[in-house]
């Protein structure tokens, strides 16, 4: 049984709940996996179980509005939660401010300090604040899973260790499903750059405010993640050139294919420089994928390219890689 | 490898003996011959095209090269082109969007040059002259330069407010 606070109750944070439950026998049968809610924080409350207890997972999928629920103590900060309760795993996917980082770093930070390990799929703690984490977190034999933070559920931090046999030089990705959705589609229909915004908003897959994901913010991040992680890189976001997508036009883009070519927004860690912006790939290219479709790219010694590729957003694959990292901890830290 | 092959081209007076004075500045400086293209049927003007390769040390190519030039240029042989075949020529692709012709293109075509990029096709697209345009530049380079042809771009866009995409 492993004990664990959930700090975020939104889109990702119910999915987690609802993927637990739902493959409850799966994770206990395939990885001794037999995880306990201790109590769920968001920003304004926390839901705690009656002392001594954890919460029933069919119960927490059966919440609508946590406001709503039973158990629900407003006010309660997740920072008196993390002091006062004794969890063995902090899942941190909260919303963050991109540009402070808070409260997800006050969050982790306040995990390490009482002995959490962290499972988070929250960013900009990891792109601002990496090196700071990691360190407490080392001096105090924690691990910080950050898989869902790159790609949700594409295992691509873990190839470091996976593909530990072979160093990695360098990373290309494409990192935000946004970004290479409306670039298909200015490239499948002609659309302008407008027009394809305008349908990804409608449909789910960009924001009401999209700019920090067609302004190349949200992939710099992620670059700036990859490059510490697997190239160990000591960067932060403000090492990045960004350059975002709202000055492709689909003229540009006309001119790409007509001579053998797609435009793709990439991230590229490579020789000691960090950026994110458009690029030429060629049509054959495994980058020439379409829709929200995520690509990263190793460059290895002795391994040549290696490729990891999937759906890079979602609730349901975020909690995937969530959930992935908290067997992981378990399995290595031997907590059962 | 310690021999580099160059492959030079020259114009020749379609006359006896003019050949021979072609080859003999080059074997005279160490150069092993391999390849003798003599184009009859492309006279023109009483000029033959002809195309030699050959190999010549590394390590005083640059002085062998020199010598062969002078040699063929006292002799008033016409050379069109020296190309070393050991240095590989890349292709790099670069569009630029923004207003590219009213931002002095002339100076961009220069610097794209200067830079080392020469510049092989150029294809644009514009809705209206008042309106932006989109141009696609095909550039061939040498593999050495092509990272102060990448700088130049970047700081030419970066002055002249322009959209940058390549291939690189």
């Amino acid at each position: 049984m492993v004990n664990i606070v959930l700090v975020g109750f939104g889109g990702v944070g119910k999915s987690i709940i609802k993927i637990l439950y739902k493959d409850r026998e799966y994770f206990k049968k395939n990885y001794g996996f037999d995880p306990k809610i201790l109590a769920v924080c968001e920003r304004d409350g926390c839901l705690l179980p009656a002392k001594g207890s954890s919460f029933e997972l069919f119960e927490l999928t059966q919440i609508n509005d946590i406001h709503q629920a039973k158990n629900w103590v407003p006010e309660k900060s997740t920072i008196e939660v993390l002091s006062e309760i004794q969890a063995d795993i902090m899942i941190e996917c909260t919303w963050t401010n991109p540009k402070t980082g808070e409260p997800g770093i006050s969050h982790v930070i306040t995990a390490l300090e009482h002995n959490m390990h962290i499972s988070a799929s929250n960013k900009a703690p990891f792109y601002l604040e990496y090196k700071k984490i990691k360190k407490l977190a080392t001096d105090r034999g924690l691990i910080v899973g950050i898989e869902s933070t790159v790609g949700s559920a594409i295992p691509c931090i873990a190839a470091k260790k996976s593909i530990a046999g072979t160093h990695i030089k360098s990373v290309r990705a494409i990192l935000n499903g946004t970004s290479n959705y409306i670039l298909s589609r200015m490239t499948s229909e002609h659309l302008s750059f407008d027009l394809a915004l305008k349908e990804a908003q409608m449909l789910g897959y960009a924001e009401a405010d999209p700019s920090l994901d067609i302004e190349g913010y949200d992939a710099a991040g992620k670059l700036v993640i990859l490059a510490n992680e697997l190239l160990n890189w000591d960067c932060s976001i403000q090492d990045v050139e960004v350059k975002g997508i709202t000055k492709i036009t689909h003229q540009a883009i006309e001119l790409a294919t007509n001579s053998g070519y797609l435009v793709k927004h990439v991230g590229i860690a490579e020789d000691g420089r960090l950026s994110v912006g458009p690029l030429l790939v060629p049509i054959s290219s495994p980058f020439a994928v379409s829709g929200t479709l995520n690509v990263i790219q190793c460059e290895t010694e002795n391994a040549g390219q290696i490729l990891f590729t999937g759906r890079g957003a979602g609730g349901p694959e975020a909690a995937s890689g969530i959930i992935s990292d908290m067997i992981n901890i378990c399995e290595i830290k031997k907590l059962k | 490898m310690n021999q580099m092959t160059i492959e030079l081209k020259a114009k020749l007076p379609d006359k006896p003996g003019t050949l021979i004075r072609m080859l003999k500045p080059i074997s005279d400086n160490a150069g092993n011959i391999s390849t003798v293209m003599h184009m009859h049927e492309e006279k023109r003007g009483g000029k033959v095209p002809v195309i030699v390769r050959f190999e010549l040390p590394v390590n005083s190519i640059e002085e062998k090269l020199q010598q062969i030039t002078t040699e063929l240029q006292s002799q008033s042989i016409e050379i069109v082109e020296i190309t070393n075949l050991n240095v590989t020529k890349e292709v790099l692709t670069a569009i630029m969007t923004g207003h590219v012709f009213e931002t002095d293109f002339v100076d961009t075509y220069k610097r794209i040059n200067s830079a080392g990029g020469k510049i092989s096709r150029i294809e644009a697209m514009f809705t209206d002259p008042k309106d932006i345009s989109n141009v696609k530049f095909d550039l061939q380079c040498d593999k050495a330069d092509i990272k102060k042809i990448l700088e130049e771009l970047r700081t030419i866009v970066h002055e002249k407010n322009l959209t940058l995409i390549t291939d690189r």
